[in-house]
């Protein structure tokens, strides 16, 4: 084995390309990690982040003492997989079904309409859910009730708020998911193709066994890079579709967070931060074990 | 490989560290003016270097020199350009005290303001941002928000006139350790003071013939006949007798409802009520449990909408203001501009009249009370980054004058306001003080657009003319709010005044309310849907909230109650 | 994309209901997806008393500007355009610069210490220090109130870098890295010269992902800049919203409270349309570099 310092200086152009960027990982990451200490400091803004007292794993403790701590864990991690799992296929699916259409003006109006609903803002989303789910007027039961079948409340059905969730999630952004894998596509080789038809494969076949293991590579990763981030289910949108009906199910780790640590009277950053940081911790085991499992699989990984 | 993981792990660790350890020398800087117990509370030691420049109490300008502070306020959008304002301009001139302004959009306010009193960089004054008696304690006693005790006294003026006229505000605003961190905003609103109403549609009562209700039973039968004897003409059965939201403060669906049977307040009170000058919950009362047998009755009964317990303040106008006819017969709500347009062509906004507070069984009539609802206890807040303490408070005080407070507020004089003439008739009844010439709300570069506290006194409030008397929501709102709930407010014993939360009260308190309150508008619904029975069910709701602590958050209560009372 | 010749002359049928079932199923998931667009926008057309009652349904109701009107009253819109363009262009430029030069190494084999800088990165993505630190280092840095500070501090997103990454290591066939050291050919040359033309649908891609992140940004705006110069069109239209909510100390003048709340109930609408429309305007632009191999095949013949 070479010595490091000969490894490095053969690969020293690769390294001075990675030097700028390493530099700003060091300076805008790694340095402001200090402040991940608050976690374990009463943090009163005043004394800022060293002059705070530690109070060592209090805050840890306390959220997982309290009375709904197993409940509001579940309710996070259940959601997330379920929002994981079903939004994988979807994207996929579309890419996959845009790149064998040949109209390009179909095409290109499929994408444009299907990537807008992404930039509506989730207070709007939310307000049309609610409309749409109306048990009186709600175009849902409307439709309903046209088959003679009596309305649903939806929202007051605690077993349905997951579902609630993550349809209308798939629903707002498979157009905006799908891009990344229209690129992928887009770097096949079509000599593959060419082959494949001169073989006499049919569409089908050759997206079963040309596209599909294209993209697997970019797949496999954002799926591995989602479960890095299973346990950051965004909060707004759970907040908004929360009530007293659904609770039991809604409250995620997000949420009670925010009602506890930062809406409160006595704005609570260190607690905030505390169970932040518990989330991170099983993302990262998270994110261990399925690099593992796709590394088994000899499927692309991280690492 | 093994081996090649672990140092790298080991490496990122001991990196981070190394990190951590420069930080710490390196980060000094962040602190300064926090050092706990080197500031000097009272403004005794600048006093002196500043006092050949100050003017005498009560007189401007305030300085001699020009002084400059520094001000972060709160951005609501309405001004055009601080700088070139016209009031800033006047007031200015008038203390000879220049500002420099930092701006913070509204909803994010509560973020940025820790931020900057984390980075250390404070400005002099902080106004009327939202900062909680507790939080206002623990910076006080930190020494960064600087107590105003000393300076009230010595160079006070205005500030001392509103102590006069109204001991509440003092009493409030001073902690149990008798400092006083900030200066307060208030105007007082009597409609505002006793929110939890309930509206229905008066001219649905008239159609059929039927009197304001009284009881919850006469409620009952009243929703009946709006449901059963199509009030709105149409033909068709789609009344909605009652709707309502469930978290909509205290004109949640419960909240008028409940308090035929027990004084319940959510706001003030936090749902608890004194007996006797000891706490105790209300939701844990007999007459509560009767409140949720009524509520379930009207529920299951086909007279409350379903859908209260899960929409939003929007669908329930949306129902309020049908297209066509109206729908809705009744709901809860502080005025009828939360749940309809006012000034819409459907006009649903005037059918609309107030119920007053019901007579339950155990002859409970009362409405919940709060006497300083729009008090603000963090009016402004002056840190210890100031060098002039004495100018900033007179600064500050300032704007409780009456008339730079209507500058202020409105704009100039004979353009945005006057004073009424003769025949002109107030809010109240009464002869009018002022006149209203310009809309408030519009962006303009007049006035500050209550981007300031300012107190505004009952006398002042009412003694606005009252345009179109018959359709001013103002004098709606007074006569219904003095004539049906006035009468019912409760005995000033049984309100629970400002409390004062340590910062280890506040920290458990948040948790458990979280928990508990959450519990129990789960349960007001599931009662009300019949998803729990409420005489079976009950045992089993009190053992809940005895598991979450429910003794240990009344008696934090309690604690705190007795030491205001003291 | 256009069609593939060899493609035209073998259509089979069992091609044919493929394509049949293909494109209903587009058909199918646009009209689905078309409807909150459609509802939003017939929204931002109609009167505030019309959105209130809920007569919207699909069709603007009493058909009206107000909504606009009431965007475009402020003055800092234009402004809040153009800020947002200058921190779209540049910060984008930057970002995918930096993107380019991180995960290019970090896909070649050959980059020593590549498992060390590629656990470096990831867990910056699972752990970062929180809110007042970042605060602190901008303020320190000097990038306080400044155009900077919505650029420097995001100038690589981890994401997009793996993205990147990925896309490099299975598109880059190392047969072609060979044959160009071969010729003498060095790495910044193989990455000038070749990488970079062939990797035009990622960068495409982060590229616009990049921009829709710079051109939604919010809160970062709202935290580092004071001055309202600077600001981007999110922030802009934040304070238009802000300007006709209700607001506690209101309470008081009930008439007006009415009237505000329903011009906001109205705005939310005419407020995305008016924030989207640049950007989806850009889509087209970015969607014709998702064109199938091109590149590659030419370079290979």
């Amino acid at each position: 084995m070479k010595s490091p310092v000969q490894q490095l200086a053969r690969s020293w152009q690769l390294q001075a390309l990675f030097l700028l960027p390493l530099i700003y990982l060091l300076v805008f990451k790694y340095y402001p990690m200090y402040g991940a200490q608050i976690a374990f400091k009463n943090f009163v803004a005043v004394k800022g982040i060293e002059g705070s007292d530690w109070i060592g794993f209090d805050y840890f403790v306390r959220f997982f003492r309290s009375y709904d701590f197993w409940k509001i864990l579940g309710n996070t991690i259940g959601l997330s997989f379920y929002h994981l799992l079903a939004g994988f296929p979807f994207p996929i699916l579309l890419a996959l079904s845009l790149n064998f259409v040949q109209n390009a003006k179909f095409k290109k109006t499929v994408q444009m309409i299907t990537y807008a609903p992404h930039f509506i803002s989730v207070v709007v989303m939310v307000g049309i859910i609610l409309q749409m789910l109306d048990p009186r007027a709600g175009l849902i039961n409307r439709g309903l009730m046209l088959f003679g079948i009596d309305p649903v409340h939806f929202m007051a059905k605690p077993g349905l708020f997951q579902s609630i969730f993550v349809w209308s999630d798939i629903w707002q952004n498979v157009g905006w998911g799908c891009i990344i894998y229209l690129a992928a596509l887009a770097a096949i080789d079509p000599a593959l193709h060419e082959a494949a038809i001169m073989d006499g494969a049919n569409k089908m076949r050759r997206m079963w066994h040309i596209d599909l293991p294209g993209i697997m590579p970019i797949a496999m990763i954002l799926l591995i890079l989602n479960v890095g981030r299973l346990m950051d289910i965004g909060f707004e949108k759970v907040l908004l579709l929360q009530n007293p009906l659904n609770l039991r199910t809604s409250e995620i780790i997000d949420t009670y967070v925010y009602k506890v640590g930062l809406a409160s009277n006595l704005v609570n950053f260190s607690y905030a931060t505390a169970i932040g940081l518990f989330k991170s911790v099983v993302n990262m085991f998270l994110l261990l074990a399925i690099n593992q499992t796709a590394r088994k699989f000899k499927q692309e990984s991280l690492w | 490989m093994k081996k090649l993981g672990m140092m790298v792990i080991a490496a990122v660790l001991l990196f981070t560290l190394a990190l951590t350890a420069c930080s710490s020398s390196g980060n000094n800087s962040g602190d300064k003016g926090a050092a706990p117990g080197t500031a000097a509370p009272s403004a005794s030691g600048t006093a002196a270097a500043a006092d050949s420049n100050l003017t005498p109490p009560g007189t401007y300008p305030i300085v001699k020199n020009k002084v400059t502070l520094r001000v972060m306020a709160i951005d609501n959008g309405r001004i055009e350009d601080i700088e070139t304002n016209a009031f800033t301009k006047w007031y200015e001139e008038k203390t000879n005290v220049h500002i420099e302004w930092e701006f913070v959009p509204t909803n994010q306010a509560k973020e940025k303001l820790n931020l900057v009193l984390a980075s250390g960089d404070y400005p002099d004054l902080i106004m009327k941002f939202d900062v909680s008696p507790s939080q206002l304690m623990v910076y006080g006693e930190q020494g960064i928000f600087l107590t105003l005790n000393d300076l009230i006294d010595k160079q006070g003026t205005e500030i001392k006139q509103v102590f006069e006229a109204n001991p509440l505000v003092k009493e409030a605003l001073t902690a149990p350790n008798g400092k006083i961190y900030s200066l307060p905003m208030y105007a007082e609103c009597d409609h505002c003071s006793m929110p939890q109403k309930m509206w229905i549609n008066q001219t649905w009562l008239d159609k059929l013939g039927l009197q304001m209700p009284t009881t919850p039973d006469e409620f009952y039968n009243v929703l009946k006949a709006f449901k059963e004897r199509d009030p709105n003409g149409n033909g068709k059965a789609d009344e909605i007798p009652l709707a309502g939201v469930m978290q909509a403060g205290a004109n949640g669906i419960e909240g008028f409802l409940t308090s035929a049977f027990v004084y319940y307040d959510k706001e003030n009170n936090n749902r608890l009520i004194v007996k006797d000058g000891k706490i105790e919950p209300a939701f844990t009362q007999n007459g509560y449990k009767e409140a949720m047998k009524y509520i379930r009755k009207l529920y299951a009964d086909g007279l409350l909408a379903p859908e209260t317990f899960t929409q939003d303040v929007n669908q329930l106008k949306k129902l309020v203001e049908n297209p066509g006819v109206a729908i809705v017969g009744a709901a809860p709500a502080l005025a009828p501009s939360t749940i309809a347009q006012i000034g819409s062509e459907s006009r649903r906004w005037l059918d609309l009249k107030a119920v007053p507070p019901l007579r339950g069984p155990e002859g409970v009539q009362v409405t919940p009370f709060k006497p300083l609802l729009q008090y603000f206890a963090s009016g402004m807040i002056i840190t210890s980054a100031t060098k002039h303490p004495d100018v900033a408070l007179r600064w500050s005080e300032g704007f409780y004058n009456e008339e730079t407070m209507k500058l202020a507020q409105f704009g100039p004089e004979n353009v945005a306001w006057r004073d009424a003439k003769p025949d002109e008739v107030g809010i109240n009844g009464k002869p009018a003080t002022w006149t209203r010439l310009q809309t408030f709300g519009n962006v303009q570069n007049e006035g500050w657009a209550q981007i300031n506290p300012t107190y505004q006194s009952r006398e002042f409030r009412l003694g606005e003319s009252a345009v179109n008397p018959t359709e001013n929501q103002e004098v709606i709102l007074y006569d219904e709010t003095m004539n049906k709930y006035y009468p019912y407010i409760p005995d000033p014993s049984e309100l629970i005044p400002q409390l004062w939360f340590t910062e280890e009260q506040a920290a458990q308190i948040v948790e458990l309310k979280t928990t508990i309150n959450g519990y129990l508008d789960q349960m007001i619904a599931r009662f009300a849907t019949g998803d729990v029975k409420v005489d079976e069910g009950w045992d089993e709701y009190l053992k809940t909230l005895d598991g979450m602590n429910l003794k240990t958050y009344v008696d934090i209560y309690q604690q705190a109650y007795d030491a205001v009372k003291k | 994309m256009r069609a593939d010749h060899a493609r035209k002359v073998r259509l089979m049928d069992s091609d044919k209901a493929f394509d049949l079932v293909n494109h209903l199923f587009l058909l199918l998931l646009v009209l689905v997806v078309l409807y909150p667009l459609i509802y939003i926008l017939s929204s931002s057309f109609s009167s505030k008393d019309a959105v209130v009652s809920g007569e919207v349904w699909l069709w603007p109701v009493d058909l009206s500007l107000e909504g606009y009107k009431a965007v475009f009253r402020n003055k800092m819109i234009m402004t809040g355009y153009a800020n947002s363009f200058f921190y779209m262009f540049v910060g984008t430029a930057l970002n995918i610069v930096m993107t380019i030069l991180a995960a290019y190494p970090l896909s070649r084999k050959d980059f020593y210490l590549r498992n060390f800088y590629m656990f470096l990165v990831m867990f910056t993505m699972i752990f970062d220090g929180g809110l007042i630190p970042r605060y602190i280092l901008v303020k320190d840095l000097g990038l306080l109130d400044t155009r900077w500070a919505l650029i420097i501090p995001a100038a690589l997103g981890v994401w997009q870098l793996i993205i990147a990454r990925t896309y490099f290591r299975s598109t880059i066939p190392n047969e072609l890295l060979e044959a160009a050291q071969i010729d003498g050919c060095n790495d910044f040359k193989f990455l000038g010269k070749i990488v970079v033309p062939l990797s035009a649908p990622i960068i495409a891609v982060i590229g616009l992902f990049y921009a829709v992140g710079h051109w939604n940004q919010f809160f970062n705006a709202l935290i580092y800049l004071k001055n309202k110069d600077l600001y981007p069109l999110q922030l802009v239209l934040n304070t238009i919203l802000v300007q006709n909510e209700v607001t506690t100390d209101m309470l008081a003048d009930v008439t007006e409270m009415s009237q505000r709340q329903g011009l906001a109930d109205l705005l939310k609408y005419s407020l995305i349309v008016v924030a989207s429309a640049p950007v989806l305007a850009i889509y087209p632009f970015v969607q014709r570099h998702f064109v199938k191999g091109v590149m590659i095949g030419s370079l290979k013949g």
